[in-house]
């Protein structure tokens, strides 16, 4: 049996270090119904077309058919349809049937039966339609007919014609823009991403007026056929990495993309790691200082979320307030972050290994004290400590979904008031209660929530190393983290770059922030094409001229 | 309103969805075997120091004074500038097999001709397998001594047993992943070591007698030259550069880098043995057992909240000797399979991990435990001293190695083959 | 393989969880000793008695949970158990106590005077060895019994150890004792050139008192110094402050005149004459003037110069007596001998330094610098 087994290790692949296979392709994968009807062609006869689409369309009560008279002079029989609720029902009214009754004419169309029909010139013709659309598009099959339909836009069947047209018309109710919630900053843009794919990219593109901005659409899902852009700047980003994100997105195969952590999921490194290897953001500043320094953006519709690839472990402390204010106060701001990263994740195991196992490191009166407060507390401090820290978290989930004002109230009182009804009780000591608020408080402090919570979690397996081996655990755990950090790799970047491998220049980003006027090269690791970012031509103030206006009064400024 | 995308002008097709669901899987694949990997020279040096600086730095006054009471740091010094010149011959030799080890060139410089590649391969096995030996030993023993101490000092009452198996399956953790993975985490851990210690040498001064550390010069030919060869014996590490400057940039900052780390590591050395010989004075460090650690006990660093930092210290000091075991391990489960010729050294790594920990559990008590180190030592200067001046030599006399010539052949047939 | 690893891991992790954490131990699970008290028993010269101090937790926590405000009286325990070594006597405490008793807290080692005059190397052995015991404790010798000064009770702090840690604490800030610490003690011991001094405490009722050092030679106690002896050792040896000087000014007794000294550099010469060590000390000080009990306005040139070298004058006169006991003990507390090993390896080579430290001729000479006269000017 033990033979057995330890050749299946020798023979196993990971062991001797083989590639992954290719997984299988399914061949009998199945096929969507909107794939199907990529062969079926539109049918010359209006009442055929409809009932086709009716078929296929089921039950959609939503479908709206307005059979109309297209052209002024010798109406053709036509008919529109479109989902009521996605498009835009004026754009309809005035623009399809208000213009195709009165202002088109057929003349160019007569060429009904008989002979082969041109289609090329048929389809020319059709454009040169007097419909006023900005987009326009001549279907042949029946799949695109029911594709526009279900994508908001309207498609216009003419009776005795074999090609449909499909107009843009979308127009649903959407949530205006507002303030984003995950990720607030007290000085700053305070715009943020909606659930339109289209808002979304505009308001990137109004903050980067570059012609190289490429935004590149494609779509995921099978039946949701969710809309999906990709964006970079093309003479910044490395083309690898383009085109990576992009292969990687061809390859999702899954029914919905309902957000675009769905996304995230697939293409992602490494998916057993507990540190997210994408990054993701509401704020549009944010996506744009990603583009500029050579990442790829991918705004997915349906989500106000866009994802960042590649990214890096200093996402979890770097926010774009940093920038916005002066470099000394970003250095120490961001300096406060760092630290309260490290209490979250140590200060309950460092509890417990103080209080535990090496309490000579502790001050003497302190040690006093804590030995007082903790005389009364039954359990071990490891349960008290792991007690309080579930406490919390299911106190924090619980306040996501508490009503309104309430919500914070309930959420702080309710931390105060267990705390201190438990210290009361004799269930912990007080000394937990203080150590847990920080360690909570210390957790909002990166700005990144996805980031945060991989923290979060291995707070846990820490106090579990603390509480078997003390300091020596801690410190082992923290090994491990760090080689395990050393492992990971977004899109080919090294996960610690710009620590490891150590490139000075893009170190002026780091724990520190470095003024602006410093910061003249893109950081390396992303291999951007165009390293220089804010040039050596940029102009120091003349503050000699300052001072000088300022003591001499009413002097005449020399000329320059 | 998002317009019907000229790009992309219809839904995707079935045709579209052609397997591709393997790709996403290869980036993560791609580094993972160790071939392929490039060290930066910053990486290469971080891999020297942190080697060197291990698990020696606890007992290091004491081992220093033992020989030539107060003046036990010049021998250090000595050391340092032995240590500089085989990494200095280390590297050029590196660079001049690009893209290979000891484990070929060796081959390659002992063979006569190209015919008899086999012979050179025979031949250079006993120098190959001493330094397989002498890093296998090395890593079990660092663990011991680890153990040892740990168990001692912080946690008491816990088997001795754990602390080792604990740390050797992080060593192990670490061999699972590619050089560059082993090359970044000692990049990244360098300073964490180096920094504590650093501040620890410096306030500890505050304590220190001058006096303790004079007369200067006071001793004679013998002592210096034992005192020399001690030394030398505890700066070891930079050997493993044998190995891993297959994967080293060849560029010619590397040869200045690698030598430099020396001088980190030596002067940390020797700081620490100016400041234990200056606070505790030769007589009394001859009589301590874990001298660095009793350096940390009475440091008081002022205005700190903790009062007795070397748990702090000890924290630090365990990712000193992770660096260290870890690259042993590591350099041990890669020899062994450039001399076995396998595809991953994943496996060996699993079979040395319990070899490992029989072999750290062999001496009986802490005076069969220090004597062990001292063989090692020796073995080991054996490997670092020997085997670079060996390969430099022959190298320079060689000229060109029959295989050398044929340029194209090699780059095939070295660590492309695998994996 | 997949399967096979990961079950390796699981069960690998789970032997780990099951096994327990040997090393834990809830703070309050341990008994902390804050001092221990090492005495001879009188009619048992083979037995040693050993005291420990312990806190009361219950009795000192003034926040929640269990009985508020406990005052001094109860905030602290001493038990007592004698044995033929330190060891065996705390095995015996130990079997009284309910919890492992734990060193890591203690900061007061106590000797009685009985005991230091006896030997102190083989008692500190243990102590040595012990990773728990930190060589920034306070080692005391006491006059009389050790484990009376661990029964004392000093008003000021709820915790008597308390009290006397933060008395050495600020006492060497302040440079009035000498910072000798476990560690520096045991340098001291090992070190030839040499030799070990250790803080001397009495006990009045329930007040402590430090007078001066005790001088140990090897690891005995062979004397003492005053308080005022002491100072001048830290002054010459460690440019420590010491006291405040109190002297007559112009050799009258009824004026009186004290000085604050605020730095302090010493320097020494050697010489080596006739077979004779010749050590000559320079101390230079500067100092304020605090008080003097009579009228005269001291602030012109000449008076200033009268302080000074009244000051001189005194401070010789005690380092002559404090050296002279030195000598007479055969105690080279002062480090003569390691100056001289360091910096005159020749001479050191040349001569027996335990028998030389008696017949070196050892001169100090004082150069007093008075800085200002506080608010007043007079």
């Amino acid at each position: 049996m033990i033979k057995a087994s330890l050749l299946e290790i020798i023979k196993s692949k990971w062991f001797s270090g083989q590639k992954k296979r290719m997984t299988k392709h399914l061949n009998e994968r199945f096929q969507s119904k909107l794939d199907r009807l990529e062969e079926v062609e539109i049918p010359s006869a209006l009442a055929d077309s409809l009932t086709k689409v009716k078929d296929v369309l089921k039950t959609s009560n939503d479908l709206v058919i307005r059979e109309f008279y297209l052209g002024r002079h010798l109406p053709s029989r036509a008919a529109v349809l479109f989902i009521d609720g996605l498009s835009d029902s004026r754009v309809t009214d005035e623009f399809i049937l208000k213009a195709g009754m009165f202002d088109t004419s057929l003349e160019a169309l007569r060429t009904d039966n008989g002979g082969e029909q041109n289609l090329e010139q048929l389809e020319d013709d059709l454009r040169r339609l007097g419909i006023p659309i900005n987009e326009l598009e001549v279907a042949s099959s029946l799949k695109e007919v029911v594709y526009a339909a279900l994508t908001g836009d309207a498609a216009v069947l003419i009776d005795g014609v074999p090609r449909a047209l499909t107009l843009n018309t979308k127009g649903w109710v959407q949530r205006g823009i507002e303030e984003p919630s995950t990720e607030s900053v007290v000085r700053g843009p305070r715009d943020s991403f909606t659930e339109t794919i289209r808002t979304n990219t505009a308001m990137i593109r109004r903050r980067l007026r570059d012609p190289n901005l490429c935004v590149e659409s494609m779509t995921v899902g099978r039946r949701s056929v969710t809309d999906i852009a990709v964006m970079y700047l093309e003479d910044v980003a490395d083309p690898k990495l383009v085109e990576q994100v992009k292969q990687r997105i061809n390859g999702i195969d899954i029914d919905a993309v309902l957000e675009s952590g769905f996304i995230e999921q697939f293409i992602e490194d490494h998916h057993i790691s507990p540190f997210p290897m994408i990054q993701n953001t509401e704020r549009p500043d944010k996506a744009v200082a990603n583009i500029l320094e050579g990442r790829v953006i991918i705004v997915s519709d349906g989500t106000p979320f866009v994802l960042i690839a590649p990214a890096v472990f200093a996402q979890f402390y770097q926010s774009p307030e940093d920038y916005y204010e002066r470099f000394l106060i970003g250095t120490l701001i961001r300096l406060i972050r760092i630290i309260s990263m490290g209490m979250a994740l140590l200060l309950p195991s460092l509890y417990i290994a103080f209080s535990s196992f090496h309490p000579e490191m502790i001050p003497s009166r302190l040690v006093i004290a804590m030995a007082a407060g903790r005389s009364t507390v039954p359990f071990p401090s490891i349960i008290e400590a792991f007690l309080m820290e579930v406490t919390m978290e299911i106190l924090r989930e619980a306040s996501v979904r508490l009503p309104g004002p309430i919500g914070p109230t309930i959420g702080i009182v309710g931390a105060l008031v267990v705390g201190q009804a438990a210290v009361q009780a004799g269930i912990v000591s007080p000394i937990m209660v203080i150590i847990v608020a920080l360690t909570t408080i210390g957790s909002f402090a990166s700005p990144s929530y996805s980031a945060a919570i991989a923290l979060r979690m291995l707070r846990f397996p820490m106090m579990i190393a603390a509480s078997l081996f003390g300091l020596y655990g801690i410190m082992l755990l923290m090994i491990f983290i760090i080689v395990h950090l050393c492992t990971l790799k977004s899109f080919g970047v090294p996960y610690l770059s710009p620590m490891t491998p150590m490139n000075l220049n893009a170190n002026k980003d780091t724990f520190i922030r470095a003024p602006l006027q410093w910061m003249f090269k893109r950081p390396e690791p992303f291999q951007p094409q165009d390293s220089i970012r804010v040039g050596d031509t940029s102009v120091e103030v003349d503050k000699e001229g300052e001072s000088n206006n300022a003591t001499q009064g009413s002097k005449q400024p020399e000329p320059s | 309103m998002p317009r019907k995308d000229q790009n992309n002008p219809s839904p995707p097709r079935a045709a579209d969805r052609g397997g591709d669901k393997g790709t996403k899987g290869d980036a993560s694949n791609i580094a993972q075997t160790s071939e392929g990997s490039v060290i930066s020279e910053r990486q290469s040096a971080s891999m020297i120091a942190s080697t060197m600086i291990g698990v020696g730095v606890i007992t290091l006054p004491r081992v220093a004074v033992s020989s030539s009471n107060q003046t036990g740091w010049i021998g250090i010094v000595v050391g340092a500038l032995v240590a500089m010149g085989l990494t200095w011959i280390i590297t050029r030799l590196g660079i001049r097999f690009r893209g290979q080890s000891i484990a070929l060139y060796a081959a390659e410089l002992m063979a006569p001709t190209r015919r008899l590649l086999w012979l050179g391969k025979l031949l250079a096995l006993p120098f190959l397998l001493m330094l397989l030996v002498y890093w296998g030993w090395a890593s079990a023993l660092v663990a011991r001594m680890f153990g040892e101490m740990v168990s001692t000092t912080m946690l008491p009452t816990t088997p001795v047993e754990v602390i080792i198996l604990t740390m050797l399956v992080a060593g192990f953790y670490l061999t699972m992943y590619a050089v560059e993975v082993l090359a970044r985490v000692n990049e990244i851990m360098l300073p964490l070591i180096v920094i504590p210690i650093l501040i620890i040498a410096v306030s500890s001064f505050q304590s220190g007698r001058l006096e303790n550390l004079f007369p200067i010069f006071d001793m004679d030919w013998k002592m210096f030259f034992m005192s020399s060869t001690i030394m030398t014996a505890s700066l070891l590490g930079y050997e493993v550069m044998l190995l891993f400057s297959a994967h080293a940039k060849s560029s010619p900052k590397l040869v200045k880098s690698n030598v430099f780390s020396i001088s980190i590591s030596g002067f940390l050395y020797v700081l620490i043995a100016i400041a234990g010989i200056s606070v505790f004075g030769y007589e009394e460090l001859k009589l301590l057992a874990w001298p660095t650690l009793e350096l940390v006990k009475t440091t008081e660093v002022p205005g700190l909240v903790l009062e007795r930092m070397e748990s702090a210290f000890l924290a630090v000091w365990v990712t000193a000797v992770f660096t260290t075991l870890g690259n042993y391990y590591y350099a041990t489960a890669l020899l062994l399979k450039q001399i076995l010729h396998l595809k991953s050294h994943r496996l060996i790594s699993l079979l040395l991990l319990p070899a490992m920990y029989w072999i750290s559990l062999r001496p009986n008590n802490l005076q069969q435990l220090f004597q062990t180190q001292t063989r090692i030592g020796w073995l080991g200067m054996a490997g670092a001293l020997v085997l670079p001046l060996f390969f430099g030599l022959l190298g320079k006399l060689r000229g060109k190695t029959p295989l050398e010539s044929s340029t194209a052949k090699d780059a095939s047939k070295g660590e492309g083959a695998d994996g | 393989m997949r399967k096979i690893s990961n079950a390796l891991v699981v069960l690998l992790t789970a032997s780990l969880m099951i096994t327990g954490c040997w090393d834990r131990r809830e703070i309050e699970e341990r008994t902390s000793v804050l001092a221990i008290g090492l005495d001879v028993v009188e009619d048992k010269p083979e037995l040693l008695s050993v005291s420990v101090q312990i806190p009361v937790p219950l009795k000192i926590s003034n926040s929640g949970g269990g009985a508020g405000g406990g005052d001094g009286a109860e905030a602290i325990t001493v038990m007592e158990a004698q044995g033929r070594t330190v060891l065996e006597a705390i095995q015996v405490l130990q079997n009284r106590l309910n919890q492992k008793i734990f060193f890591g807290q203690t900061r007061v080692l106590a000797f009685g005077e009985k005991l230091a005059r006896r030997g102190l190397r083989t008692i500190t052995d243990p102590f040595r060895r012990d990773p728990e015991i930190r060589r920034l404790l306070w080692p005391i010798v006491v006059k009389g019994k050790a484990s009376e000064l661990l029964r004392s009770k000093p008003s000021l702090e709820q915790i008597p150890s308390v009290y006397l840690m933060s008395m050495f604490d600020n006492g060497t800030k302040l440079g009035t004792i000498p910072d000798m610490n476990l560690g520096n003690f045991f340098v001291d011991l090992s070190t030839t050139g040499r030799e070990p001094y250790l803080n001397y405490l009495e006990i009045n009722g329930h007040e402590l008192i430090w007078s001066g050092v005790a001088l140990l030679r090897g690891d005995r106690m062979v004397g003492r110094l005053t308080p005022e002896e002491t100072w001048q050792l830290l002054r010459i040896d460690d440019e420590k402050d010491g006291g405040d000087l109190i002297f007559s000014f112009e050799g009258d007794d009824d004026r009186l005149i004290t000085l604050s000294t605020e730095l302090i550099k010493s320097r020494k010469a050697f010489t080596y004459l006739q077979d004779r060590v010749k050590v000559h000390y320079d101390v230079h000080m500067e100092g304020n003037l605090l008080e003097k009990t009579f009228g005269q306005n001291l602030f012109d040139a000449r008076d200033i110069h009268l302080i000074e070298s009244g000051a001189n004058q005194f401070l010789e006169e005690n380092a002559k007596q404090m050296i002279k006991k030195l000598q007479q003990y055969n105690t080279d507390a002062m480090g003569i001998g390691t100056e001289l090993r360091a910096f005159h390896p020749k001479i050191w080579k040349k001569i027996e330094w335990a028998s030389a430290f008696a017949e070196a001729e050892i001169t100090v000479s004082f150069h007093f610098e008075l800085r200002n006269t506080g608010n007043e000017i007079e």
